[in-house]
């Protein structure tokens, strides 16, 4: 038990320095449920409207392949079904955080190296870790309960739901327990768990629920959420599979611990060159080197993605086609072409966050260099400021829209070799997915305006991101207040596939972001580097 | 010619006072000690030399130029290893080593090679791996492969064994015979005292003495140890003398300089048998100035 020797030390210190994420992560989580809940309760108070509502969505492919198959038209089976992929995908992201953050992070930053000296076991970290982020997911599934129970949901159905959530999360900690200790840095740990988050959603939309292959739902854990079905079966016997997993990973984890070495990685690294590379000999080689691996992770993500959802695109419209039900929705959308242009403006409009959680992503670059120093070695060689920042931003910059267009390309062709309508899918969707950038730009813009401002709030563009998902959340479906919908840039995106004209508000949008950045550039010039 | 001139310079970090008035003159071909306890406003002064902070107020020259305005065409000339070494985790040391060195305006690659040797390095490991003293000589490296005229070192042993401890040394001895110019900045005494022909003091952001160390030694006191045939007596009473230890036939203290003679010749009266004296180490010196306890020490 030695091991586990300082394990309550150990978390009382994880609760003292997360004392703001943690509050904050739970309580997005819990409002973003019941923000849905309270919305359908409001709008949806009819049974008839609910119905109708259910009856709409349940009918349009599009709809199941992306967010699963409705399974009831009560007000807390619509909520479990709204929120189930999203607020998943969240829990999960907020698990790998805490636990890389806590366990590898540490390691890497040399930190635990002192900890460890300590009467503090080696099993330790990973315990507090573990235990914590299990806490975390639980608090916010009880709260999510009450939550709904407060709205005179069913109290157990109500339950369900958020352990439902809480288990995707409890799943995707002890995986990344297990991830933390097969690399030697956090970043890589980061990017397999988000590539894994990736990876399970692509397999859930190919055994979406309506498909050929539903079976394959099974193979995901966005797949068990969603068949436990709360307040619609409730089938709790799912948690098993997820509890199962969760311990397989955990003993996998403390396992893999207890053969390495402090600081090393399952995988050991190899050495690297002795001399750098005959380009790497300015800012802009020096950030593309810095960048690349993150490009070229979001590249193979996106082409996955892109090719899978454009071979689902295929089955999708095939089915509404060959189901006479549909003929006045195909003929309402303007045949074949619209159905599927439908498809892809819906498709594009849920991903477009995430474009700009890559672009915020990549501007941070400009703030980790500075906080962490590594920037005052390039700056105090003959390299300005503003060479060193406009490097990064490039990235910053064309990196998420390259990522768009390759996105856009793949599905094109994926849903074009099959259909034999190459160019024309294909631009259209490059044309539509295009209009997409000058809201991705404008978190660049939010983000460099604040490093270049005020440094030490620049990771308040995730917030700001935050509050834009919800408010695009809400607007998909309800019909929220124009005012609060207009505030978010996405807002503004003209759906070229569904018809709409580019108009002048994206132009603003465009300048805005153009604005920000220049403003950020300008006051890197005037103010102190950290250190 | 001054390559170095900062006058009445002046920092605020918001409201908080970092620099209060700081002067500072270093000539060229000099190697410029600047010492002081962590905290004391070394490297915020540094930082302001290399245009990474703005000076509130005063004056500020490097080769004759702002620092602030021309900060790129100044960093051309010069050569700089900060005091705390951060290195990009996923590059190799050596790959550091030639990024920086051109940025900085191309380096000899014999040169590069002798320095590896010099400072065993492995050149092949990733910067996240390497050990403090590790990246502290990746950034020794890349400054010292520079031929530039002005080298600015922010506590650049910090984390060194005193193998490379010397080795360092000897490559600024090397700088300085040829005519480099180098400013120092350290807490380590003998480093300083090694190396350095003129030094300045800097504590809670003021300078608070300046010059070589002959004439700080001046300011401080020599220390006596005497033993004598007949007891001593009437020595605490004694003008100058601080620091009294004493037993019978033996005694030990410090005097003050302009004390000394006058201080001898009392104790000749009771037959010197033996008599050692030690000039004021740097370390006094700098006692002296930061610890309060010994301040209260002497006055007693």
């Amino acid at each position: 038990m030695d091991d586990f020797a300082g394990t309550s030390v150990m978390i009382r210190l994880i609760l003292r320095r997360d004392k703001l994420y943690m509050p904050f992560f739970i309580i997005f989580m819990v409002l973003f449920v019941v923000f849905v809940a309270a919305t359908f309760a409001n709008l949806y108070s009819d049974e008839a409207l609910r119905m109708g509502f259910y009856l709409q969505m349940q009918n349009n492919p599009t709809v199941v392949s992306l967010l699963g198959s409705l399974l009831d038209p009560s007000i807390g089976a619509l909520t479990a079904w709204r929120v189930g992929f999203p607020a998943s995908l969240i829990i999960g992201l907020i698990s790998v955080f805490l636990m890389v953050r806590h366990t590898r992070s540490e390691e890497r930053k040399g930190r635990l190296e002192l900890i460890n000296s300590a009467q503090v076991g080696r099993q330790a970290a990973l315990s507090a870790a573990l235990i914590t982020t299990f806490g975390v997911n639980l608090i916010i599934a009880v709260l999510i309960g009450l939550g709904l129970i407060a709205q005179g949901l069913d109290a157990y159905s109500s339950l369900v739901l958020g352990l439902s959530l809480a288990a995707f999360g409890c799943l995707f900690a002890a995986i990344t327990g297990v991830a933390v200790q097969l690399t030697e840095s956090s970043g890589d740990a980061r990017y397999l768990m988000v590539g894994l988050l990736v990876g399970f959603f692509v397999v859930r939309v190919f055994g979406w629920d309506d498909g050929d292959y539903a079976w394959v739902s099974w193979l995901t854990p966005y797949g068990w959420v969603h068949h436990i079905g709360p307040f619609a079966g409730n089938e709790i016997w799912i948690f098993s599979i997820f509890l199962a997993f969760i311990a397989g990973s955990t003993a996998l984890a403390y396992w893999l611990s207890s053969l390495r070495d402090l600081g090393a990685g399952i995988i050991t690294q190899r050495p690297g060159p002795a001399r750098a590379s005959k380009n790497l000999r300015s800012p802009l080689a020096l950030a593309w080197r810095l960048h690349r691996g993150m490009l070229f992770f979001w590249i193979i993500i996106f082409v996955l993605m892109g090719s899978m959802l454009g071979f689902t695109a295929q089955t999708v419209t095939d089915m509404i086609i060959a189901n006479p039900q549909f003929v006045h929705l195909i003929l309402q959308l303007g045949g074949k072409t619209g159905l599927i242009d439908s498809y892809f403006s819906m498709m594009l409009a849920f991903l477009g966050e995430v474009f700009a959680f890559y672009a915020i992503l990549a501007s941070l670059k400009l703030q980790s260099q500075e906080s962490h120093k590594y920037s005052e070695m390039v700056l105090t060689s003959s390299v300005s400021r503003s060479q060193w920042a406009v490097s990064n931003l490039i990235f910053a910059v064309l990196a998420p829209a390259l990522v768009l267009i390759i996105f856009a390309l793949s599905i094109g062709l994926s849903y074009g070799l099959i259909n034999n309508t190459l160019s024309d899918v294909t631009i259209r969707i490059l044309g539509a997915a295009l209009m997409y950038l000058p809201a991705i730009w404008l978190f660049t813009g939010i983000t460099m305006c604040l490093f270049g401002l005020i440094p030490r709030l620049a990771s308040l563009s995730w917030a700001i991101l935050a509050m834009i998902v919800v408010i695009d959340l809400l607007g998909e479906f309800f019909d929220i207040n124009k005012w609060i919908l207009n505030i978010s840039p996405f807002t503004q995106v003209p759906k070229l596939l569904a018809g709409n004209a580019v108009d002048w508000p994206i132009f603003l949008v465009l300048t805005v972001a153009v604005m920000l950045i220049l403003i950020g550039l300008f006051g890197y010039q005037r103010r102190d580097i950290n250190g | 010619m001054a390559v170095i001139e900062i006058k009445n310079l002046t920092k605020y970090y918001g409201k908080v006072k970092a620099l209060n008035k700081v002067d500072l003159t270093v000539n060229e071909g000099e190697v410029y000690g600047f010492i002081g306890p962590n905290g004391a406003g070394k490297s915020t002064t540094l930082r302001v030399l290399l245009g990474l902070l703005r000076k509130t107020d005063g004056d500020v020259r490097l080769m004759g130029k702002d620092p602030w305005h021309d900060a790129v065409q100044l960093h051309r000339d010069l050569a700089y290893v900060p005091g705390e070494v951060n290195l990009w985790p996923n590059l190799t040391g050596g790959e550091v080593i030639d990024l920086i060195g051109r940025l900085r305006g191309g380096f000899s690659n014999e040169r590069r090679g002798e320095l590896l040797n010099l400072f065993k390095l492995d050149p092949t490991k990733k910067c996240g791996a390497y050990s403090t003293g590790n990246k502290q000589k990746v950034a020794l490296i890349a400054a010292l492969v520079s031929d530039v005229d002005l080298y600015i070192f922010d506590e650049p042993t910090l984390g060194l064994d005193p193998l490379m401890e010397g080795v360092f040394r000897k490559e600024v001895k090397k700088l300085k015979k040829n005519g480099k110019t180098v400013l120092l900045s350290s807490h380590i005494l003998s480093e300083v005292e090694a190396l350095c022909n003129r030094v300045s003091i800097i504590r809670e952001g003021e300078i608070i003495e300046t010059g070589t160390f002959e004439e700080l030694r001046h300011l401080t006191r020599t220390s006596i140890t005497v033993d004598t045939t007949q007891p001593l007596t009437g020595l605490e009473e004694l003008s100058g003398v601080h620091n009294l230890t004493q037993g019978g036939t033996h005694a030990h203290f410090s005097v003050d300089a302009e004390k000394i003679g006058y201080v001898l010749k009392y104790l000749t009266q009771f037959g010197i048998k033996s008599l050692l004296s030690a000039p004021p180490t740097l370390e006094e010196l700098f006692m002296r100035y930061y610890s309060d306890e010994y301040a209260s020490m002497s006055e007693e």
